[in-house]
């Protein structure tokens, strides 16, 4: 007996030793919320990683040059992108799911953010007080929350301009992770987007600098409001805030100086409208999103070529011929020669060739990438071109059509470098909501912009996609749809509909 | 925690009762037959696994008691029993015969082994001469088609390739863990690579099925249990030494895409009006003579050879088995190889009273792996120039091979335009010596150590701890004189090019065992085993990485750190290096009991519960509580058997649950305990944010994960016929797996569409068949038929989301585990030459709906039937074995085909010549014209046109020999000698159009074939 307790005492001892250490594990470097969000400092530093870094319009930009008429299938394609440029546009498109995501990624963050910063009391004594600090970092939480929201109406909204519309989920908290929301009207989602860009204007303190464009700011919230108000068609509204914008906010980048010899280069160039595409200065831009070499966010330029900018750098999507007529109209637009890549090569009777695929190869430059990072460019989001744009569009509204006119020769004779262009001269709304239409096309292409243009001015301009026979490979397939098809309202992703039953789909879509 | 041992203790107390000490003695003997002394005979004692063999003077000594039964048994003759009384020495002749019957030791695992008549369990025995010298590196592909139940697949014939599957009674989890564990020696394993364990080395493979079976291995056997048996030295033999040297050639299979010649590609180029082919005239293209086999340019016939030696001998108290392995296979493609050396030593010793055991059991391995980068980075799959996988089908075949004989050249012919041939020649640049080095050294030591102390009657304490350490160093370069490094270089404006990544990985898994056994036979009718255990696991995985950006060709040299650019703060986005590095720790821990008992041979039961918790659950879900039953009844004990055919008949049932923690699937040659390590809490990081400044994310968990747990009932028949001249078992199963891993899908609301979690029920029912069949058992004359065959059909019970539309393969409830859900393609519009649909309606289309039109399909990749079947046969020592495996129901989207066949690559990549037959006005075929309008609309993995069957039959192994008969060698040192040729893979049967049949991977695209192996071998006997 004896023998047998001494063994049984070894036994339990062995296992008693062991136990715990193979089961309650931890790895190094866990941090969890309490850890992470203990001061004013960390809400910034939260605020720059997970929302800042979360924020993006490449989606919205590589959809709408796919779907509409920017883009043409390039020499060096192997199918990417064909099913879209043809018009296939349903719930399991991945840019349908992914813009839904991305947005909606920023609002849960921020939502987190401001959850976080309520367990936070700013520090306020003698040396430092952190309440002005704290605001702000609110201030801008909110504004681009009030963003990720106007994008999701702007693409998945039936009508932006009907506040009783389906609008997306709204939420201010932090969801539990089995939440399953319906959609909201647009009115309800507006009424966020107001509070929380009121908010923003009240206590925002302004950075400064050369990067201050790359961040919140109330040049920001104006143009913001401007845009959403003009998609609302509340001109009055729309006219006051982007005459504030073009009050205090930088003026129409010119064309000139223009020097052929360093034109393209990435570097060097001293046009300073090809600057802004460079990435060199902030030009007109109001504001642009930072994407620095060796930094996150995507190459842009990689939604069009594999490997780099140039015609041989693997372009399986170049520039619809269409739009690089519209650009090559007129002598001395600056455009013509920002947006295209002197590698193209440009045929004078495209529509006679036995392989426009190969033979007509209209390079987009519009993203020429930067010095070590050949697809990689800020993502300009809002720019003084457009207040220009919203303000004429704001004339016509009012029928005041030489004044409309006025705002489109601003803007025409800023982007030329020979001469000043002629006043143009509408005989009715409808010639005037076309030009406007027209020019929104060349200044805005790549920018995310076309879609919603023909959706919001398609049917007064009498206008829709405006593709050429040769931009796809097929040369017999339609180079249209009407600009009341279903198609120009996104599906509400597959992703979506899997994990939450409750919201409902978009008209045209089973 | 002390109330989880509440259990234990009282087990314990059960426990306490009088002992007293066994009175054992060492009996000796001879066995002989009519000519002399039998060198390797069998003695067992009945009732237990006390064994022992004859040395080559036909000599035995083992412990035993009076009133035991020793059992001789030996290949080709009658076994005989002998009483133990009170003589100490039995000399013993057996006499020739038909009528053997060989005790068949079932492996358990945990050292738990049993007569094929008493165990419950469902378990399928691979023996060594099955895996002997086959031209494999892992003993996984050997094992294809040899046990029913198990379907191996590998979908990468690289050699030493981890990516290799087994499934073992089909699919039981989704998104966790399906591979099978492996136990070696004792030691569960975490790995699912084993490349580095010699196959030489195994003496036998349990296939462990059912719950009663797996029940030990609890936490990590729910998809089945590998229990790997290595050889072991005898006590009291002499000393025996075998060499076996095998060399041979391997060579690619051939598919059936039929990819065009160059007057096929040009024409077909010039009917599309696109290529090189557009602007010649059908006169030039019939003059034209340059026909590239792209084949051959970037795959080989290679060498495969093996040296293996291996020593055993025995003395009184001590037994060893030594071996020393080396291996090398290439790899068809330039620039891959495998090469190792295993080194392995088991060793058993005791002490003369038998009180006191141990063993010991040591294996060391090296390898050096060159494989593509493709092996382990699937982001190179589909690219047209990293991956020169797709050179050999891709590459026009009109353009010869490329002229320019240094990445440098090359680029200054083609810069980065990689049109027609230039994607080509940029993957024959990749396959130059040390162009893009990539290797993988694993240095792995597996080893364990175990003893048993009987400190008292009928009781036995064991403990056994093992470790498993593998070491990967790898790297992976771009030389700076690489046409790839050349071509980022020029596209960045820098002056160096090339980048460098070194990395290491430890892996440390150490397990121990603690194991109290008692077992007592009670009037001897009734044997009672109970068994007690503790096992304890835990992993460490160290990994760091180093990454250089910037090489200078002058003094670069792979891997040795030299040639390395210096940062310069002028040029800040270039020549940067960084370093990562990371640590994880991971545990189980489990507390279990099994009971065994056997009636007079005749019934027996078995069960068994236990206790397991992971580090990766929390609060209520981290123990889980599983448990097993499981009954026989041997018939052919009882009275009304006697006198019959049958020689055992014994029926078995079990049923029992199985818990699952494994929950994220770790990739090919991972430590499965190294995934979803914190799950269940929200974890925030930091990195580098917005504008390069630093940041905060913050992560989501999911804290009410918990166990997957499978049920699993089987009831089975065992039987041997005549003296086992015909064996075989049937076993009927079904399999319910609950609260299944699977990503539970979310609303973007939270940020991101899926989490991992438990959602789902899957089922999985079967019906697995063994035969074997002895037509001829004389000595000059030996012919054995064999067979078996699985049948598992899968289902999935339920999940959340059911709604799946737009998806190619789905799981929804009722239906098969990743069923495809496809359009179906009907052919082509004789107006026009457009691919022709059905709608969901049953309409003909050209444009069907991608999401509404999907219909379920009934087909997935997962085979529903697979077995095996050969014949062994010897002719006054000739030999002639076969091994044939099959695989039938399983279905794959052939989108290598898919490649082939689409137009958009005519001009630029070679085509299928196929489509010299597409459909024009004057030539109305049924394949879809060159310019069909809608054939992108419809992706090749939208419909079914490019869904084939992949069921295959496949001549796996194929070997005839001469064994030189005993008179031949009389005088020499050498007891045997074996000639013989062998074939691995020598032919397949297949409706597939691809290189490979055998895959579980739902798309074709890059797989790496499986080689064709002739080889010679030599086996030797000392």
């Amino acid at each position: 007996m004896k023998q047998l307790k001494y063994f049984f005492g070894v036994v339990l001892a062995l296992a008693f030793t062991s136990c715990s250490d193979a089961i309650d594990i931890t790895q190094k470097g866990e941090i969890d919320n309490e850890v992470t969000f203990q001061s004013v400092e960390d809400l910034a530093t939260f605020l720059n990683g997970d929302i800042y870094g979360r924020l993006g319009n490449s989606n919205e930009i590589l959809f709408t040059a796919v779907f509409t008429d920017e883009c043409g299938i390039g020499p060096n394609n192997g199918g990417q992108e064909r099913d879209l440029h043809q018009f296939v546009l349903n719930q399991s498109t991945g840019y349908a799911s992914g813009i839904w995501a991305s947005h909606y990624g920023v609002i849960n963050r921020v939502n987190r953010l401001l959850q976080a910063a309520s367990t936070i009391t700013p520090v306020v004594d003698d040396t430092v007080d952190e309440t002005e600090q704290y605001n702000s970092i609110l201030a801008e939480a909110k504004a681009l929350r009030a963003y990720a929201y106007f994008q999701l109406l702007t693409y998945y909204s039936t009508d932006l301009s009907d506040d009783n519309a389906l609008g997306v989920m709204l939420f201010e908290d932090v969801p539990p992770i089995d939440v399953k929301l319906p959609r909201s009207t647009n009115g309800a989602v507006f009424q966020l987007i107001e509070s929380d860009l009121a908010y923003a204007e009240a206590n925002l303190v302004d950075i400064t600098g050369a990067i201050a464009y790359k961040y919140v700011s109330i040049n920001m919230i104006n143009a913001m409001r401007a845009r959403m108000y003009l998609y609302r068609k509340n001109y009055t509204l729309a006219k006051q805030y982007a005459q504030a914008v073009v009050n205090s906010g930088p003026a129409l980048t010119i064309a000139t100086p223009y020097v052929a010899a360093n034109f393209y280069n990435e570097n060097t160039t001293s046009n300073p409208y090809r600057r802004i595409w460079a990435d060199l200065s902030q030009g007109e831009t109001i504001f642009a999103l930072a994407r620095p070499a060796g930094g996150g966010g995507g190459n842009i330029a990689g939604g069009f070529f594999f490997n780099t900018t140039m015609a041989t750098g693997g372009a399986f999507l170049d520039m619809g011929r269409n739009l690089f007529d519209e650009l090559n109209a007129v002598s001395g637009d600056i455009r013509r020669l920002a947006f295209v890549d002197p590698s193209s090569i440009i045929a004078t009777d495209p529509l006679a060739l036995e392989n426009p695929n190969t033979e007509d190869v209209l390079i987009i430059d519009k993203y020429p990438g930067k010095p070590t990072q050949p697809l990689k460019n800020d993502i300009k989001i809002f720019r003084m071109s457009e207040m220009y744009f919203i303000l004429a569009e704001c004339a016509v509204a009012e029928n005041q059509l030489p004044i409309a006119a006025g705002y489109i020769k601003n803007i025409r004779d800023a982007r030329n470098r020979l001469a000043a262009q002629p006043l143009p001269v509408y005989a009715d709304q409808q010639q005037a909501w076309a030009d406007i239409l027209k020019e929104r096309r060349k200044e805005l292409c790549f920018e995310g912009h076309r879609y919603i243009d023909i959706k919001r001015l398609g049917t007064v301009a009498n206008k829709s996609i405006d593709r050429s026979i040769i931009d796809d490979i097929i040369l017999t397939l339609p180079t249209t749809i009407s600009n009341t098809d279903y198609r120009f309202t996104l599906p509400i992703p597959q992703d979506e509909i899997a994990g939450n039953p409750n919201i409902q789909q978009n008209p045209g879509y089973n | 925690m002390r109330s989880k041992f509440k259990w234990i203790f009282t087990l314990l107390l059960a426990f306490t009762m009088q002992f007293s000490f066994a009175q054992e003695k060492t009996v000796t003997g001879v066995v002989a037959d009519k000519t002399g002394p039998l060198p390797g005979a069998n003695i067992i004692i009945k009732g237990t696994k006390n064994s022992t063999q004859t040395d080559f003077d036909g000599k035995f000594a083992i412990k035993a008691k009076q009133g035991d039964v020793l059992v001789i048994s030996f290949t080709g003759y009658n076994t005989q029993s002998v009483s133990v009384t009170a003589s100490n020495s039995y000399n013993v002749t057996l006499s020739e015969g038909v009528n053997l019957q060989e005790v068949v030791i079932v492996t358990e695992g945990y050292n738990r082994t049993r007569t094929k008549a008493s165990t419950t369990a469902a378990i399928s025995m691979v023996s060594s001469e099955v895996l002997e010298n086959r031209p494999n590196v892992s003993f996984l592909n050997s094992l294809q088609g040899t046990a029913p139940g198990i379907s191996i697949l590998s979908s990468s014939g690289s050699p030493g390739s981890g990516k290799i599957d087994a499934l073992i009674r089909g699919v039981s989890s989704l998104s966790g863990n399906t591979d099978p564990l492996v136990v070696i020696d004792g030691v569960p394993t975490n790995g699912n690579q084993f490349r580095n364990l010699n196959q030489n080395d195994i003496e036998t493979i349990s296939v462990l099925k059912d719950a009663a079976a797996a029940a030990i291995y609890g936490n990590r056997g729910t998809a089945g249990v590998i229990v790997i048996t290595t050889k072991q030295g005898k006590y009291g033999s002499a000393m025996k030494i075998t060499y076996d040297v095998v060399t041979g050639v391997n060579s690619l299979p051939k598919n059936r895409y039929n990819m065009s010649n160059s007057r096929q590609a040009l024409t077909i180029e010039k009917r599309k009006n696109t290529g090189f082919g557009a602007g010649l005239t059908d006169a030039e293209i019939a003059a034209y003579n340059i026909n590239t086999n792209w084949r051959e340019e970037f795959f080989g016939v290679d060498i495969t050879q093996q040296h293996n030696l291996g020593l055993t001998f025995g003395g009184e108290n001590v037994s060893t088995f030594t071996s020393f392995g080396y291996f090398e296979q290439g790899g068809m493609v330039p620039t891959t190889n495998f090469k190792r050396f295993s080194f392995r030593n088991n060793i058993n010793g005791k002490t003369t009273n038998d009180r006191f055991s141990y063993s010991s059991q040591l294996s060391m391995g090296f390898s050096r792996r060159n494989e593509l980068n493709q092996e382990t980075n699937s982001g190179v799959d589909n690219n047209t120039i990293q991956n020169p996988l797709h050179g050999a089908t891709m590459g026009l075949p009109y353009i010869a091979p490329s002229p320019y004989s240094t990445g440098q050249e090359l680029y200054n012919a083609i810069g980065t335009d990689f049109a027609g041939a230039n994607d080509t020649w940029v993957l024959q640049d990749i396959l130059r010596d040390n162009s893009l080095p990539s290797w993988a050294d694993e240095t792995s030591i597996i080893a364990n150590i175990s003893g048993t102390y009987k400190f008292a009657k009928d009781f036995k304490l064991t403990n056994r701890f093992g470790i498993d350490y593998r070491q990967t160093n790898r790297v992976f370069a771009r030389s700076p004189w690489s046409y790839l490094a050349i071509a980022v270089r020029e596209s960045r404006g820098e002056e160096f090019g090339g980048f460098e990544r070194i990395s290491l990985t430890r892996d440390l898994t150490m397990v121990n065992i603690l194991n109290l056994a008692y077992s007592k036979k009670f009037k001897e009718v009734h044997t009672l085993d109970l068994n007690a255990y503790m096992e304890y696991t835990k992993a460490h995985v160290l990994a760091t990485q180093q990454f250089q950006n910037g090489l200078n060709a002058l003094t670069y040299e792979p891997g040795a750190g030299t040639g390395y650019v210096s940062f310069n703060p002028a040029t800040p986005n270039s020549y940067v290096s960084t370093a990562a590095a990371s640590e994880f720790r991971g545990g189980t821990l489990a507390y279990f009991a099994t009971l065994d008992y056997d009636y007079k041979q005749k019934f027996g039961l078995g069960a068994m519960f236990r206790r397991d918790a992971t580090y990766r659950f929390i609060d209520d879900y981290k123990w889980g509580t599983f448990w097993s039953l499981s009954g026989r009844w041997n018939i052919d004990q009882e009275k009304f058997m006697e006198g019959s055919a049958f020689n055992m008949l014994k029926l078995r049932a079990s049923y029992g649950t199985l818990g699952n923690q494994n929950i994220i699937a770790v990739g090919y040659g991972a430590n499965s305990l190294n995934s979803a390590s914190n799950l269940v809490r929200d974890l925030n990081s930091t990195g580098a944010g917005y504008n390069n400044d630093p940041g905060v994310f913050v992560g989501i968990g999911n804290p009410n994960i918990q166990w997957e747990e499978t049920s699993q009932g089987n009831i089975g028949i065992d039987f041997a016929i005549n003296k086992n001249r015909i064996e075989g078992s049937l076993e009927v199963y079904n399999k319910q797996t609950e609260l299944l891993f699977n990503s539970i899908r979310l609303s973007a609301a939270t940020g991101q569409y899926s989490i991992a979690g438990n959602n789902g029920a899957l089922e999985n029912k079967g019906v697995e068949v063994s035969l074997k069949y002895n037509v001829f058992r004389d000595k000059e004359i030996k012919l054995q038929i064999f067979a078996n065959a699985a049948y598992n059909k899968n289902k999935v019970v339920s999940i959340a989301d059911q709604d799946q539309g737009g998806n190619t393969t789905v799981n929804l409830p009722g239906y098969l585990i990743g069923e495809y859900n496809l359009i179906p393609y009907v052919g082509v519009n004789q107006a026009n030459g457009n691919l022709l649909y059905l709608d969901r309606d049953g309409n003909v289309t050209e444009n069907p709906d991608v999401v509404a039109d999907r219909r379920l399909t009934g087909k997935s990749s997962i085979p529903a039937y697979q077995g095996g079947f050969g014949f062994n046969a010897d002719y006054k020592g000739f030999f002639l074995n076969t091994l044939f495996t099959w695989s039938a129901d399983l279905w794959r989207l052939d989108n290598q085909l898919a490649w082939a066949y689409n137009p958009d690559f005519i001009g630029d990549d070679n085509v299928s010549s196929d489509l010299l037959n597409a459909w024009t006005p004057s030539n109305p075929t049924n394949f879809p014209s060159l310019d069909a309008t809608n054939y992108t609309a419809v992706g090749s993995t939208d419909s079914d046109r490019f869904l084939y069957d992949s069921s295959f039959l496949r001549l796996k192994n194929l070997s005839f020999g001469y064994n030189f008969p005993a008179k031949f060698l009389k005088g020499t040192s050498i007891q045997s000698l074996r000639f013989y040729v062998q074939g691995e893979n020598l032919y397949t049967w297949t409706k597939w159009r691809g290189f490979d049949p055998e895959s579980i991977s739902q798309l074709s695209v890059t797989n790496y074939p499986n080689p064709k192996t002739i080889s010679f071998g030599t086996s030797l006997r000392f």
